[in-house]
């Protein structure tokens, strides 16, 4: 018996795999249904041109009727991008990954959306709350509630 | 249940859209899929905006958020309108999958037979589909009777009334449904009980006097209290079967322990676990309950079968948690406990440290707000 939230993860995998992913991202491994890592830069004018960063999700049984954690990955490798939206261990204050998430968005949905929220942006600054936040925030980006102004 | 294995679940077939090379077909099998699952709908439910899911999916949707996944324009339950137009084009639309597979599957056996006249059948498949094609009705689109099973496929329209058997037969055996079905078998013994209770007393009549569809053994309490009680009031127990009425959503918080049970009761389902688990079964079985309400009858499922998904639900969230070895679980994931403790012995030394009400987690959803941190914007 497979459940509702592996056949449509296996689903989205297929698409990917046929389709391929949304220019400017790249799926480097989804070796299971409960975390993927995708590669992700912006394209075109912005002022992350030529940096490349590492998105990891992670999926639970209820998905997707709830929204995946959605993170930055920061390590040796890569690092999280300086964005006013994004702290520094990665955790992203985006309304999408959410009180805005909706079962009908896709994996690849909230890649485009997180790639034309980094190309949007006017000036790169941390947070104003980073280190605060960085310093008590929670393994799971999912176990905080985020305040979202709109930004 | 979440499995590690992708490459298992990948050679499992799950049919999908990319099921077909050309473009248009994979178009029309996308644009009868529910945008939740993925999977053909089930029980199509149109809202008032127009989308359209699986009844389970919205549900189960609407139990956290009230608005339409695609639009998010508010919705409740009392807008659902059930869909059997759509319902029936998927049924259709499963039929011509399946001809198609076993079409190409007897195509492959040819080819693999036969090498050097490999393509005459292709060649045919494609003749016939094109001419199929030409006539605008639906069906006859749809019935492209294969070289094996053209005698179960006519290819005229078929009448409404055949529908049922045709696609008891032709049910394909990945629908997951049916596998549930299959490996629910154990369930016999945990269900038991339940199932030979709405089986022995339970066959329906019809009041004499108010018409209403009462189980027999009901009958007598029934009339004694002036048509008042309907057959579960007297009973406790309600057969999916001849239920015509949605469960009502009950609000739990208000119920004592006893109250919760006797819902339970009322279906004929297991007291099993603790208060938790009764209320999480119970949403549950009226989720199910009232989704199957939502096909068109035919489509139905009795309730050995709901009974058998609730219990197949229920297996699911508890295997997450299991582990099969536990030395070799300890063995193999000792880094990770090793940070966790470090982890925890770090934010307990900074929670003494620091003042309180910094950051407030929510927990299981539980969330705890600090009014004075409520005001500033995180970002």
């Amino acid at each position: 018996m497979t459940s509702i939230s592996s056949r449509r993860l296996r689903k989205e995998l297929t698409e990917i795999q046929t389709e391929g992913c949304p220019t400017g991202i790249t799926l480097l491994s989804a070796d299971n249904f409960e975390t993927w890592y995708f590669s992700i830069e912006i394209l075109g004018e912005s002022l992350y041109q030529g940096e490349v960063f590492k998105l990891m999700f992670r999926f639970d049984s209820s998905y997707p009727i709830s929204a995946p954690a959605v993170q930055f990955v920061v390590n040796q490798e890569s690092t999280a991008p300086v964005h006013p939206h994004v702290y520094s261990n990665g955790h992203i204050c985006a309304s999408i990954l959410g009180t805005e998430w909706s079962p009908v968005l896709s994996v690849s949905a909230v890649c485009v959306t997180l790639q034309s929220m980094l190309a949007s942006c006017k000036s790169k600054e941390r947070p104003v709350d980073n280190d605060r936040y960085v310093r008590y925030a929670p393994d799971n980006p999912k176990k905080t509630r985020f305040h979202y102004d709109g930004k | 249940m979440l499995t590690n294995n992708v490459q298992a679940l990948l050679s499992t077939n799950i049919p999908d859209p990319s099921d077909f090379p050309m473009t248009d077909l994979r178009q029309l099998d996308a644009s009868l899929r529910c945008t939740i699952c993925g999977e053909l709908y089930d029980a199509p439910i149109t809202l008032a905006c127009g989308h359209c899911f699986c009844s389970l999916c919205i549900r189960e949707h609407i139990a956290k958020e009230s608005e339409c996944p695609s639009c998010r324009k508010s919705t409740s339950e009392g807008q659902f309108r059930t869909n059997p137009v759509l319902e029936a084009a998927v049924s259709a639309w499963k039929t011509a999958r399946l001809s198609r597979e076993e079409q190409d599957r007897t195509r492959k056996r040819q080819a693999e037979r036969t090498p050097r006249r490999s393509q005459t059948p292709l060649i045919n498949g494609k003749k016939r589909k094109r001419s199929a094609s030409s006539v605008s009705s639906d069906s006859d689109v749809v019935m492209v009777p294969g070289p094996s099973n053209s005698s179960q496929f006519p290819s005229s329209p078929v009448p409404s009334k055949s529908k049922r058997s045709r696609r008891q037969d032709m049910e394909p055996s990945s629908d997951p449904q049916e596998e549930e079905m299959v490996q629910g078998l154990g369930t016999l013994l945990y269900y038991g009980t339940a199932m030979l209770n709405s089986y022995t007393g339970g066959q329906m009549i019809n009041c004499p006097i108010c018409n209403v569809s009462i189980v027999m053994g009901d009958i007598n309490t029934h009339l004694d209290s002036g048509c008042q009680k309907k057959s579960f009031n007297t009973s406790g127990r309600i057969d999916a079967n001849s239920a015509t009425e949605r469960i009502p959503k009950a609000s739990y918080d208000l119920l004592k322990d006893k109250q919760v049970k006797d819902l339970l009761h009322a279906h004929s389902l297991p007291i099993l676990g603790d208060r938790k688990t009764w209320v999480a079964r119970h949403q549950r079985w009226v989720m199910i309950f009232n989704a199957n309400l939502d096909k068109s009858v035919s489509n139905r499922k009795n309730t050995k079968e709901l009974r058998i998904e609730l219990k197949n639900w229920e297996d699911s969230r508890k295997r997450r948690h299991l582990v099969d070895n536990t030395t070799t679980h300890v063995l193999n994931n000792q880094g990770e406990f090793v940070r966790l403790i470090a982890e925890a012995r770090n934010s307990k030394a900074r929670k003494e440290s620091s003042p309180t009400g910094m950051w407030q987690h929510s927990q299981d959803g539980d969330v705890v707000a600090d009014s004075e941190e409520e005001d500033q914007p995180l970002s």
